[in-house]
């Protein structure tokens, strides 16, 4: 059977001590600890806004059991504010900041977030491509959020570079990159769960726009999701929850997580 | 205890940033900040380009000329920055209660604790910050955060000119650890000077020594210093306080001429008076801050001894006195109180009734009070301000 991460977006959230996902006093210094004792994966959000630097990731990887795995987003400097003179040495550094966790083989993937005005355009393939290159050897999964990319030809290329297209579950709204149920690197099927909060999705406001709360039925639906249609086949899989407000994301992480050991 | 979030904007140059966004011509040339006319000034600002060519702050303008031919000198002119702070600051306050200004550097300090419920995870609210205040103003801070105000300032010092720094909670010692002693606030030059001669130049070098080695190089400060050293710095973000009044005088060439100075006192206790007047409120205390032309600021401050125009007057006056402890000509002064509700005074039993009681002065700060709320400031003025044309 195929090994399966489970985690959240972050795991740093001082509202998660009141919603009960970590227990009473639990000091933010110790929360990657605790975030262990219930998951085996976790997405960095921080290395976003940052480009992370490799003693924060040794210390960090140290913190964390033998079997659990990292999953670092792109930098911005990558993905969203690309200075076509500097972009290069920004991947370099990125790079060099992972080894730690690529030594350690606890990179489970370095995640490409594009942003929603990122269109499919000649000077945006090409950069992409050229970007994807910089990383080659790394496991990279790239998220879409502009529909122009739903083409066979950039799920083509995909497969023949063993790149991992993530399955967003995200709110039922026009111009959103679709949830696509395509495996385009059998080594890593990657699964997001925004939420689907239709409401507050463009409210700029990400309390609004990430609090929703999955009904049993939806968690049975996207286990269906994965063992029937994304998971045969691959050899890892990765599924973490982004409705972070409340701490909804691990309990709805965890019911899931039962549900797919039922299954 | 719980871990603060606190958030620290550092605008860098901010003078020269601010002079750059209303002249772009100035943006990608070396621009330096410093009083033109007057004798042995020194740079207050200088803009990146200038930097790189070896500018400094502090350094005689006289030395800058020589050497660095044709680049573009500006006075400082701080009113422009204060206003810009005070634009960045109020821009804080949509994130917390708790935000923390400089004077006029550019730095801001915000402890956003607690506020993940209502504006998201703390570095999508520093992200933000730094987006709005690069919309407003044209200018991009560096932000951080980290669990205090000490680590929180070493990380975009980390970062200058321009970037950011998360140091996540727990990784405050090993943060510091490899940096230079000279990034930690909070230590003095002489101490600095003096541990580099005992060759301990890294802030992890210090941290091996003992208590008693420790007192070597810092005596009487071991403890403070170890903590310093530690990151650890319970000092709170102080909000500024509300029902502060303020009011400023800039000089249009700097000056130490003695009945200018006291004409800008006057003015300024006049404008105080006036709109402590307004609002129906007393002094409490009286604050007084003198900019050099050179950049270099004086504070003093006392309890205050009357709200009328005349003791403010009185008062500014023995503070400037206490303040002014340079030759360096004076380009801007500022006035600041604190005030609050006027103490209810139980009436006399036996005054008698018919015409005010009250002392002439009183009736008089009153009568130019209503003169200026009906006529503008400029209507009615003291003598003493009568040297400012």
């Amino acid at each position: 059977m195929a090994a399966l991460f489970t985690g959240t977006s972050g795991y740093s959230y001082g509202e998660w001590v009141d919603a009960g996902v970590y227990p009473k006093g639990t000091h933010a210094a110790n929360m990657l600890t605790a975030y262990t004792r219930h998951f085996n994966a976790v997405e960095l959000n921080y290395t976003w806004y940052q480009m992370p630097k490799a003693p924060s990731l040794e210390r960090m990887a140290a913190q964390v059991p033998g079997n659990f795995m990292f999953s670092l987003k792109l930098t911005r400097t990558l993905t969203h504010e690309v200075d076509k003179t500097l972009w290069k040495d920004e991947a370099a550094a990125f790079r060099r900041a992972v080894a730690p966790l690529v030594d350690t083989q606890k990179l489970l993937s370095i995640l490409v977030q594009l942003p929603p005005y990122f269109r499919r355009t000649p000077d945006r393939r090409a950069y992409l491509a050229a970007l994807l290159e910089e990383f080659t050897g790394l496991p990279m999964a790239v998220e879409f959020r502009h529909p122009s990319w739903v083409n066979d030809k950039v799920f083509y290329e995909f497969e023949r570079r063993n790149i991992t297209l993530v399955t967003v579950d995200g709110p039922p709204l026009p111009h959103l990159f679709p949830r696509l149920d395509l495996v385009t690197n059998p080594d890593l099927i990657y699964l997001r769960l925004h939420g689907r909060n239709s409401a507050g999705w463009r409210s700029g406001n990400m309390q609004k726009q990430f609090d929703y709360d999955y009904s049993e039925t939806e968690l049975r639906e996207t286990a269906a999701l994965m063992t029937q249609r994304l998971m045969p086949g691959a050899r890892a899989g990765a599924l973490f929850f982004n409705n972070h407000v409340r701490g909804q994301a691990p309990k709805n992480c965890l019911r899931l997580a039962a549900i797919l050991q039922a299954h | 205890m719980s871990h603060r979030d606190i958030i620290h904007l550092n605008i860098a140059d901010f003078a020269a940033g601010i002079e750059a966004c209303i002249d772009p011509a100035l943006r990608n040339e070396p621009l330096v900040i410093a009083p033109t006319g007057a004798p042995r000034a020194v740079v207050y600002d200088m803009n990146e380009p200038a930097f790189k060519e070896g500018i400094r702050k502090g350094m005689p303008l006289s030395r800058v000329k020589r050497q660095h031919r044709g680049v573009p000198v500006l006075p400082p002119r701080f009113n422009r920055y204060e206003r810009a702070m005070k634009d960045v600051f109020k821009q804080g306050l949509t994130y917390t209660p708790a935000v923390e200004s400089g004077c006029r550097d550019g730095h801001l300090f915000l402890d956003i604790t607690g506020t993940s419920r209502l504006y998201g995870p703390p570095p999508d609210v520093a992200f933000r910050l730094k987006k709005s205040v690069k919309k407003s103003l044209g200018l991009e801070p560096i932000w951080s955060l980290a669990t205090s105000k000490l680590v929180a300032k070493v990380a975009t010092r980390m970062v200058k000119p321009l970037g950011e720094y998360i140091v996540g909670p727990g990784e405050e010692e090993a943060f510091l650890g490899p940096l230079p002693l000279s990034l930690l606030p909070g230590l003095s030059k002489e101490e600095i000077r003096t541990a580099t001669r005992f060759n301990l130049v890294r802030i992890s070098q210090i941290r091996t020594l003992t208590p008693a080695q420790m007192d070597i190089p810092f005596p009487g400060r071991a403890a403070a210093v170890r903590r310093l050293l530690k990151g650890i710095d319970p000092s709170p973000v102080s909000p500024s306080r509300p029902g502060r009044l303020r009011a400023d005088h800039e000089f249009a060439d700097d000056t130490n001429d003695a009945d200018e100075l006291t004409a800008g006192l006057a003015l300024m206790a006049a404008a105080l008076a006036g709109r402590l007047c307004s609002r129906n409120e007393t002094l409490r205390s009286l604050t007084l801050t003198i900019s050099y032309s050179d950049g270099v600021c004086h504070t003093e401050s006392a309890k205050a001894q009357g709200g009328l125009e005349s003791a403010l007057f009185r008062q500014s006056r023995s503070l400037f006195r206490a303040a002014w402890k340079r030759r360096v000509r004076i380009r801007h002064m500022a006035l600041t109180c604190t005030a609050g509700p006027v103490a209810p005074v139980q009436a006399d039993l036996f005054a008698s009734p018919g015409p005010d009681n009250s002392p002439r002065t009183d009736r008089l700060s009153g009568a130019m009070a209503e003169i200026r709320a009906r006529f503008g400031n400029a209507a009615v003025r003291p003598a003493a301000a009568l040297a400012i044309p």
